[in-house]
Order: structure tokens, then sequence, then C-alpha cells
């Protein structure tokens, strides 16, 4: 998937309880819905913040679907960190 | 006509709700006599209607649809739509006054602004924050402004100002006796969802605020580069703009600042009209 297509896809779910409470569930039932490669699909399941985050996904995106699946801030930033050198 | 009665900006941080506990309880003290001292402001002079500017996180809008300049139509909204927000979600509704979104949208589109008309949208933490403190009974008329300063490339500050003028003059020629107070909101120096996220630079800020309170054009001149050196977040300022537009020639005091508190460059100010 593009990075806009992966910004648009997680919007969408952390835009929607029921679809988020799916992905906690089982992420495969959600990311079957969308053309996700593996690379991605194993990334975002990780879930790797540090690769999403420098593959495109945008930052104010990226950390709010992290706090809805209930991230901490600082281990999000540390990982974002962390793929940024 | 209505009037405007009072203009103020703050930080809009969201972990003022959702991780209260990462301020201590001196410094919840100064935060909370900053929102005393802004609510005195509008109660003291009568306001009934708060204009809120402020972006928009990609909860109602997205990368698909986000203009540079939104005006909320609904009659009614609800909020929050962040489910980390510490509070349950859709479990705040806030009248709105459409009756001053369209003429808004009547004045910018005579003005050259070519602005987008959005009807009912969830609310999130750039409306909600503040307003949690300000008015947490929720008995205002309200009106929602959106400004992109999330999505590049964004319009420049001095359109930013013109734009609030322009609100100002919408304000002051709508055939009504409200009493109407503007709150801009997001900032200062902070970043969002970056390695940086957690870094402020108060040097910017109080350069910012300095150049803000007296109302100095030299405060167009901030580039984009030197706004994202501090941190992407750091272009909600173009919300305080904007209100600083509403009410040209007014100076303005800072109310308070402490720095990186709440991931952000902390501050309130307020108009003095």
């Amino acid at each position: 998937m593009s990075a806009q297509s992966l910004n648009i896809m997680l919007v969408d779910l952390f835009r929607s309880e029921t679809d988020l409470a799916q992905y906690q569930k089982d992420p495969e039932v959600i990311l079957a819905n969308y053309d996700v490669t593996d690379e991605e699909r194993t990334r975002l399941k990780g879930p790797d913040w540090g690769w999403l985050y420098t593959h495109g996904i945008h930052p104010y995106i990226l950390v709010q679907f992290a706090l809805a699946l209930g991230v901490e801030i600082p281990q999000y930033v540390q990982q974002v960190k962390g793929a940024t050198g | 006509m209505a009037d405007i009665v009072a203009a103020m900006s703050s930080v809009h941080s969201p972990l003022m709700m959702s991780a209260p506990q990462m301020a201590d309880e001196a410094t919840w003290g100064r935060i909370n006599t900053g929102f005393d001292t802004l609510r005195e402001t509008f109660t003291s002079a009568g306001a009934d209607t708060i204009v809120v500017i402020s972006d928009e996180h990609f909860n109602a809008l997205d990368p698909r649809r986000y203009p540079s300049f939104g005006v909320v139509t609904a009659e009614t909204s609800v909020g929050p739509v962040e489910n980390w927000l510490g509070m349950p979600c859709n479990s705040i509704s806030v009248n709105f006054e459409p009756e001053l979104a369209e003429a808004v949208l009547d004045e910018g589109v005579r003005q050259g602004f070519d602005l987008t008309r959005i009807g009912e949208v969830g609310l999130d933490h750039g409306f909600l924050t503040c307003l949690n403190f300000l008015t947490p009974r929720w008995d205002m008329s309200y009106l929602w402004l959106i400004q992109n300063c999330v999505l590049p490339p964004l319009p420049s500050l001095k359109r930013c100002y013109d734009f609030g003028r322009m609100v100002g003059q919408a304000i002051r020629s709508w055939d009504s006796s409200r009493r109407v107070a503007l709150l801009g909101t997001g900032g200062l120096s902070h970043a969002v969802g970056t390695p940086d996220m957690g870094k402020v630079d108060a040097h910017f800020d109080k350069k910012f605020l300095d150049l803000l309170c007296q109302q100095d054009p030299a405060m167009f001149d901030i580039t984009d580069a030197e706004i994202d050196a501090v941190g992407n977040g750091t272009h909600e300022i173009r919300n305080w703009i904007a209100v600083a537009g509403a009410v040209e020639g007014a100076r303005g005091e800072v109310v308070m600042y402490e720095e990186g508190t709440m991931v952000v460059g902390f501050g309130m100010m307020q108009f003095q009209l």
C-alpha cells in the first residue's frame, strides 16, 4: 500500500470503536480488508512504531493510533527515536 | 450588532485530560490559575458565545479532505471522538451557533477566502480540551473555526492573521446582540508523534509571545522551517495569530508560561480589549 493508503487505513481504524476493538482482538480480521503487504502486516502487528514512522505515516496519525491502542507515549517515542538514530 | 468582548489563546495539550498525572500538584495549581484568569475575563465581560479557532487532528477531517480554513455549520456536535482522552467517547454535546457560522462564510467569501463548510463534526481535543476547563458545564453557544496546521502545505502566518481579521469583522457585523469571546488553541512549541516528542523551546515561545502581544508584524517572518525546528505541533501558533487578527490593534499579556509541561511549551495569553 502507499503511505497515503496506510494513513487512511489507520485514521479509519482509530475512529471506529468497533473496528478498533476487533483489531485489538484479532488484527488479521481487519487487515484482510486492506491491500497491505506482508511487511506492512508484520510491522503493524508488531507494532513497529519506528518502521511505520520512517515509512511515511503522518506522525499525528501514528501517535494517535498508538494512543488508541493504549500505548504509553514514552514507549512510542523510544521506538521512533530508535528508528531514526 | 454582536461584539467581541474577550480574545485569548491557550495550549490544548490532550494530556491535561488523558494523563493529568504528568504534571505535579504545584504545576496544576498554576495551570488552573491560568484557566481561572481566562474564565474570569470572558465571564466578567458577559460573553455568551465562544468562537474556538483550532486545527483538527484527523479525527473528523483526514488526509483525503482537509481544507485550509473550515467553518463548522452544525447546530450541535458531540465528542470527544478520541477513546484515549480520559472521558467516554461522545459524552459531551455542545450547541453551535450556525447563524454566526453562516455570517463568517458570507464575509469570508466576500473577502476572497475560499472557505469550506463543515457540517456535523466529531469534537476532538483541539476543540474540547481548553473548554473542558473553561466552561465545564458546556453552557455557552460555540462556533468552531478550523485552520490547517497539520497537513502541509499550510496557510501562511499572515494569511491566518488575515483570516482572523475577517472573522472579527464578520462577528462585529453580525446582526445579533451576542457577546463573543475568541479562543485560539494549540501550540506552543512541541512535537507530536516525532522522535522529538517531549522537547520544547522556551526561547522560541517567549519570542513568539512577545511579538504576538505587541501585534508586531515581525511574527509573520517566522518561517515554517523555524517552526519545524522546534516541533511539528508548533504550527498551531496559527490559531493564536488568527485571534490576534480578530482584535487587530489590541495589545496582549501572557497569563502563564511553563516550559515543558504536558510535552508542550505551556502557555496562555489574552488581549486587553
